[in-house]
């Protein structure tokens, strides 16, 4: 039978478009509600950085998460592991390490990268070779990453001097825009173009669909997985990096709770726990709903708590409107 | 059929249609049994046999017809429903609860409460439970403890767990589905005669399977189905195998107008040498031929699917050597297998072939990402037309490239199986029961994409358990059992008799 190829094409584009259409809406409408209830400040320059440095740091680590689910898997490490490679990076460069004297801004960031990066491959190795579940493995790490980075500082933060060159990757920005959301902007292509256009994202997608026919169809599945776990990694040591700098102290106590966040993101984005689906503009779009959200309702003096219950209330919608949307197909 | 009776069945199954998408699974069928006999139920895989069983049980609703137990029409909503009335299924995969002991298993969702007010509040009697375990396990003939974990149990063992789950709820049907497929010799021994115990104390039992010999050794009539239809019913004592085996055959596919024997090369394009694993595979040797179709036939796990998997990489070997092309391949995972030149469209179409959840265009590009991005990145308009290409090729029906496989039909989703692995270009196709479970036009369909692909000098291997399509495609036929190759046949000697003594591990006498 012929296939009316072109028309479809078109169709497929636009399909995918009204996807994350959804998200957007839901965003610009926040946007629109937060500016008429506080004209004055919601889109001052500055507070417009603080909200895009906040995506920025969810954003970062939802990229990862998204890579991870779409694979059937989770990472909940990714909170303690900011706080760890926060806590590392200003220990490398300000005091040293086991005897050895401080490092350059380069090579100590170059080095938390790795360990970030090593601590995903660690999970990909427990989650492929040894069949441990994700959320085991993960939150084994949650703990210890939380409780290396107390030990290592003892539980005080290491403070940057003021004048630290360091602190330009978290507090300075270029044209107006924070520097920190111009690097989530260039992870997220690159991630994106991966997904989109790469025969590696062709497999991830593949594998979150259905491991076992992908691996009959020649997918090397436990490479593929190593890949978004070690992604992840790398994601939540740029994140502890990026936050270490905003703060100009590497802290143990930043990072709570983060993971849930960066969940919470990706799923308000459209990503399908059950794996499979997901994009990462729509987790871009997620994190981008939790930061406006949480910004605007500080502008509006909502108390912390009453935060956490509309913010909780948002994520229960969204999965269930994205459930029934299933269902519907 | 002159029963000869005076009694009245105890069920009665009346004209009953089911139809799913694309199939009629069951068509005006009509289905009786009696106490204390036991009806064997044949026919090929497709016949309708588990579709009818799951009606009686609840789990699926009739389009049409009526089912009447005991003189009341009966309407199962599900299989609470149809247990409470007395009609229980053993299934071939056992809902067991592994973890758990085997009087809770017995009693699993039916647990019997506590008297007076602990009762009311949800506590289980399990003395109650302890003790009414142990008198239907008694009465099933196992020798094993009412509180021992199902998961230390033999499958022999667990299936009695399960009989006396089926007893447990006062059936007066009980339904086996295929009881013997997982057991050993003397294991079956044991089930049958449980099975004529049960008879005794006044059961229908509703047998299914497809090995003859068990129906001559247990069954008192013998009802068969064919392509969803009533085909005939014998009393087992009159009854012939070859009798048998017409009703289920039926119209024997006509060889001629199916294949030609293509044969025509000599040229060996695979060579198994050796092939082991352990417990499973024992010294498969054979040699394909470019443009061959060579048949694996056998029962059920007589090592087909095992062997399919171990060439594929799929599962390990633990010794063997492959030869594509007189060249020594070393195929260690499905990955190799691919670069090495063979394909495999697995028997679980929607569990192994496809990604459900993914359009036609990406299932059929997965096998092929390699090709399709020499430089990592994919070059979309070269997917698209290689896609469209074999879309166009093996007919595929769909509305469009970018529609999720799941919507298609059974034949269709199998063809998207084909198309990715056409697609790569392989030496050898591997086809593990290519056409199970999809209409007779999209069977026909696939015999010709076979036909044309031997003609391309692609050699195929095909696993089949229809004995008619195994003798109409082949070239050749290996009939295995147990783990062995038994004997080879050629297309001129092939009869479904040979294959059946083979497959059932006999020598054959001097031809």
């Amino acid at each position: 039978m012929a296939v009316e190829s072109k028309s479809n094409q078109k169709s497929r584009k636009s399909f995918a478009q009204f996807r994350e259409l959804n998200v957007l809406v839901a965003f610009l409408l926040l946007f629109v509600f937060f500016y008429s209830q506080s004209p004055q400040v919601f889109l001052k320059p500055a507070n417009l950085a603080v909200i895009m440095r906040f995506i920025a740091c969810f954003g970062m680590l939802s990229i990862g998460e998204v890579l991870i689910i779409i694979t059937g898997g989770i990472d909940l490490s990714v909170g303690s592991l900011t706080a760890l490679t926060g806590v590392l990076v200003a220990t490398l460069m300000l005091k040293g390490f086991a005897g050895i004297p401080p490092i350059g801004m380069i090579p100590a960031i170059i080095i938390v990268l790795c360990i970030g990066t090593l601590f995903g491959l660690w999970h990909g190795f427990f989650v492929t070779k040894m069949r441990i579940p994700p959320f085991i493995i993960t939150l084994g790490t949650w703990l210890i990453a939380k409780g290396l980075a107390a030990l290592i500082t003892r539980g005080y933060p290491i403070v940057y001097p003021s004048e630290s060159p360091f602190l330009v990757l978290g507090q300075g920005s270029f044209l107006g825009i924070p520097i920190s959301f111009i690097i989530l902007v260039i992870f997220a292509s690159i991630v994106s173009i991966i997904l989109n256009r790469m025969r590696l994202g062709y497999r991830i997608y593949a594998v979150g669909g259905n491991a076992e026919a992908s691996r009959l169809s020649g997918v090397n599945v436990d490479r593929v997985k190593f890949f978004c776990y070690a992604t992840s990694g790398f994601m939540a040591a740029t994140t502890g990096i990026l936050l270490a700098s905003r703060l100009g102290q590497g802290t143990p106590t930043v990072g709570s709770a983060y993971e849930l966040w960066a969940i919470a993101g990706a799923v308000i984005g459209g990503t399908s726990l059950l794996g499979g689906e997901g994009t990462i503009l729509g987790a871009i779009l997620g994190a981008a709903i939790v930061g406006t959200m949480q910004n605007g309702m500080v502008l509006l003096n909502v108390s912390s708590y009453l935060q956490d219950v509309v913010l909780g209330a948002v994520l229960v919608i969204a999965v269930v409107y994205d459930t029934l949307r299933r269902l519907r197909k | 059929m002159d029963q000869k009776r005076n009694e009245k069945p105890i069920l009665k199954i009346k004209e009953i249609s089911k139809a799913f998408p694309g199939v009629q699974a069951l068509d005006k069928v009509n289905f009786e049994a009696y106490a204390g006999e036991v009806t064997a139920l044949l026919g090929e895989n497709g016949a309708g046999k588990s579709t009818l069983m799951k009606i009686l049980s609840g789990v699926y609703k009739a389009d049409q017809g009526e089912m009447y137990l005991n003189d009341v029409l009966i309407q199962p909503q599900n299989p609470h429903e149809a247990q409470n009335l007395g009609i229980s299924i053993i299934y071939q995969e056992f809902n067991l609860t592994p973890n758990q002991n085997v009087f809770t298993n017995i009693f699993l969702g039916r647990e019997p409460m506590m008297k007076g007010l602990p009762g009311k509040l949800g506590f289980v009697d399990k003395q109650y439970m302890r003790r009414n375990s142990e008198k239907l396990l008694a009465q099933v003939g196992a020798r094993f403890k009412n509180d021992r974990l199902v998961n230390s149990l033999s499958v022999a063992e667990q299936q009695m767990v399960e009989i006396a789950k089926a007893l447990s709820v006062q059936a007066k049907v009980i339904i086996m589905d295929e009881p013997t497929s997982a057991l050993g010799k003397e294991e079956v021994g044991v089930l049958f005669n449980i099975i004529r115990d049960l008879k005794k104390q006044g059961l229908a039992i509703i047998f299914i399977t497809h090995r003859l010999e068990e129906v001559f050794e247990i069954a008192d009539r013998a009802i068969v189905f064919r392509d969803g239809r009533w085909a005939g019913e014998v009393k087992v004592a009159e009854a012939t195998p070859e009798q048998i085996i017409g009703l289920m055959v039926g119209r024997a596919l006509d060889r001629s107008q199916v294949h030609e024997s293509h044969a025509s090369t000599d040229e060996v394009v695979l060579k198994v040498q050796n092939l082991n694993r352990k417990g499973i595979l024992h010294n498969i040797n054979f040699e394909l031929r470019k443009g061959e179709i060579l048949g694996l036939a056998g029962l059920v796990g007589a090592g087909r699917t095992e062997t399919a998997r171990a060439l594929f990489g799929a599962d390990r070997m633990d010794s063997g050597e492959i030869y594509i092309d007189g060249k020594r391949v070393e195929i260690t995972s499905p990955d190799s297998a691919v670069k090495a030149g063979l394909a495999l469209v697995p028997e679980g179409r929607q569990t192994q072939g496809l990604v459900l959840i993914q359009s036609v265009e990406r299932n059929v590009a997965l096998p092929n990402l390699d090709a399709l991005s020499p430089n990592y990145l994919i070059n979309r308009g070269k997917m698209r037309q290689l896609v469209k290409k074999f879309v166009d090729v093996l007919n595929i029906r769909t509305p469009s490239l970018d529609q999720q496989v799941l919507n298609l039909s059974g034949g269709n989703q199998q063809k998207v199986v084909l198309a990715k692995w056409l697609a790569s270009n392989p030496k050898v196709l591997i086809l593990d029961e290519p056409t199970r479970g999809i209409d007779v036009g999209a069977k026909a369909e696939v015999y010709d994409i076979m036909n044309k692909l031997v003609q391309q000098g692609i050699g195929i291997i095909m696993i089949s358990s229809e004995m008619p399509e195994i003798l109409a495609i082949s070239d050749r036929i290996l009939v295995m059992y147990e783990g062995r190759i038994m004997g080879e046949l050629s297309r001129a000697d092939a009869t479904q008799e040979r294959i059946m003594t083979l497959a059932s591990g006999k020598e054959l006498q001097a031809v």
